[in-house]
């Protein structure tokens, strides 16, 4: 049983007025350059902090937030976990690449229903999730360990859609997971599977909105993902390349949403009754939206109809 | 949480928010709605709602929907407005308070944006520290992690990258770089950093705030960045 009773300190009583923690979200100690923002601005009352006040340099990435290395940048999630529970607890990041590794990812109970159903009903397995190795939300390595796992396992039809990072990774970055991802498929296709990438966009315009600031961007998610609707392209490659033609300079979380097409000018992989899906972002906040709209039986923020009857599975 | 989930989260354990409303020492949460998960959810461990009605107050400012670039003010200073205006009350012995402009504008990769981001966020802080001189209080003021400290991306030598153009090339992504710390106590004799923490790091805050409060930590938190 936890002993909730504090215990008074001996030589400091407190004060009489509040103690306030002030948390300026991503405002780091950096190389002082002209990329230095915090180091470029004009801050008077920082500034006195550090020349009067009890101050010091906080670890606030990698182990010391509980992410696998330090060469893992923080997030404000880690980061307030830290702030707030006092001790170091193993991260989202780190929890899935252990149950990668020890698959017991793949002995979970949502990974055995998921495989299942798409047994039985030879729908596609669809994947939904961040494609970059920023280690942040989600893993390109994890996504790719469940898409042989699940050629291994007999699932012969799997579909990825893809979110674009440029975010927790160099900003036009995209095109070297898409490669990455689309050799992989190549290869399993080669084998006899069907497994292809089907829709996708930028992370700041299609399905990852946070608490609730924007739920235009899970609709659109919705329409490209689930319904297949979108402006159309023949690959994923041929989709980023447009867009950077039409718009040089655009950042890959910003790109719009674009539907992969087959021969016959066909989406790739709408979601339908009968399908599973995984939401392979570890990260919860901006995985909570999505998920409602495929959990929530009452559920008010778009029309979602038809709505599928499919088996939804989160990373965590 | 998805009801179906291949990977189960971290359990955290008793937070320090837990053992504040176990404790009856009222405790009030700020953020916009861009940071408000983080002073409450992720700041409770993960976990949904008050621990406590009674004690605790958590308060979300609702966020502008637009390009945080063009906006890189955001909300700080009506959560300053806020935040101030319940402190008056004198009903919280601790408060916590998020600023979300160097994050949110840093992430848009925007430099100049984000200079005027950190001036707002350090407006406030001057606003902070006027309050807590007048009411006898502590402030503690540090971030949660780096962003716009770099704004452009760095070579490996630590020299700027350049595109073809020879502009620099805009960094969105958090960095692996350490967050300043401070105590401003005024009119408090004696309080001193704890020199043999090697490695002080944002799991040492808990511990610290808990001592601020008058209070020992927990026996398994991370040590207080104090020496008493």
């Amino acid at each position: 049983m936890t002993d909730w009773n504090l215990k008074k300190l001996s030589s400091f009583p407190g004060v009489k007025g509040p103690v306030i923690t002030c948390v300026m979200d991503g405002i780091g100690l950096g190389k002082e350059d002209e990329s230095d923002a915090v180091f470029l601005a004009r801050t008077p009352n920082l500034d006195w902090l550090k020349q009067n006040a009890l101050y010091t340099h906080l670890n606030a990435h990698g182990i010391a937030v509980g992410m696998p290395s330090n060469g893992d940048m923080g997030n404000s999630e880690v980061g307030h976990n830290a702030l707030g529970a006092g001790r170091i607890y193993d991260q989202g990041a780190k929890l899935v690449q252990n149950a990668v590794d020890d698959g017991s990812l793949f002995t979970s109970d949502a990974w055995k229903k998921c495989t299942e159903k798409v047994r039985a009903s030879s729908q596609p397995l669809h994947f939904i999730g961040l494609l970059s190795d920023g280690n942040v939300h989600s893993h390109i390595n994890h996504l790719k360990a469940m898409l042989q796992k699940a050629d291994s396992e007999g699932v012969e039809k799997a579909r990825i859609h893809i979110l674009t990072d440029g975010r927790d990774v160099p900003e036009t970055s995209a095109l070297e997971y898409i490669n990455d991802l689309e050799s992989l498929l190549s290869a399993l296709r080669d084998k006899g599977r069907d497994y292809w990438i089907a829709s996708g966009g930028g992370r700041m315009k299609v399905t990852m909105d946070r608490y609730e600031a924007e739920w235009a961007m899970v609709e659109l998610g919705w329409k490209t993902h689930v319904r297949g609707e979108g402006r159309p392209f023949a690959s994923a490659k041929e989709a980023v390349e447009t867009f950077r033609a039409e718009e040089p300079g655009i950042s890959d979380q910003n790109l719009p949403a674009f539907v992969i097409v087959d021969e016959k000018n066909q989406p790739r992989g709408p979601i339908l009754d009968g399908a599973a899906v995984i939401f392979f972002n570890f990260r919860g906040d901006r995985s909570i939206e999505i998920t409602q709209a495929f959990e929530d039986e009452d559920f008010a923020a778009f029309d979602r109809s038809p709505r599928p009857d499919v088996l939804f599975a989160g990373m965590m | 949480m998805p009801t179906n989930f291949l990977v189960p989260p971290p359990a955290i354990r008793e937070s320090s928010g837990e053992y504040l409303a176990e404790n009856g020492i009222s405790q009030l949460a700020i953020s916009e709605t861009q940071k408000f998960g983080h002073v409450t959810f992720f700041w409770n461990g993960n976990r949904s709602g008050k621990f406590d009605d009674k004690t605790e107050t958590y308060i979300e400012i609702p966020s502008d929907v637009l390009p945080f670039e063009e906006r890189p003010w955001m909300k700080a200073a009506e959560i300053t407005d806020t935040l101030l205006t319940e402190l008056k009350t004198e009903k919280y012995r601790y408060a916590r308070l998020n600023y979300a402009n160097g994050d949110m504008v840093g992430h848009t990769g925007v430099r100049d944006a984000a200079i005027l981001a950190v001036e707002c966020v350090d407006l406030e802080l001057g606003r902070l520290m006027k309050f807590v001189q007048k009411a006898q209080g502590i402030l503690m003021v540090t971030a949660d992690h780096g962003n716009a400290d770099e704004m452009y991306d760095h070579k490996k030598d630590g020299s700027l990258a350049t595109d073809s153009t020879g502009k620099f090339k805009p960094k969105t992504s958090h960095t692996l770089n350490q967050v300043p710390f401070a105590i401003y106590a005024p009119g408090v004799e004696g309080l001193q950093l704890n020199p043999e923490i090697e490695k002080p790091g944002l799991g040492n805050l808990a511990a610290t705030t808990f001592n601020l409060l008058g209070y020992q930590a927990p026996d398994d938190y991370l040590q207080s960045l104090l020496k008493f």
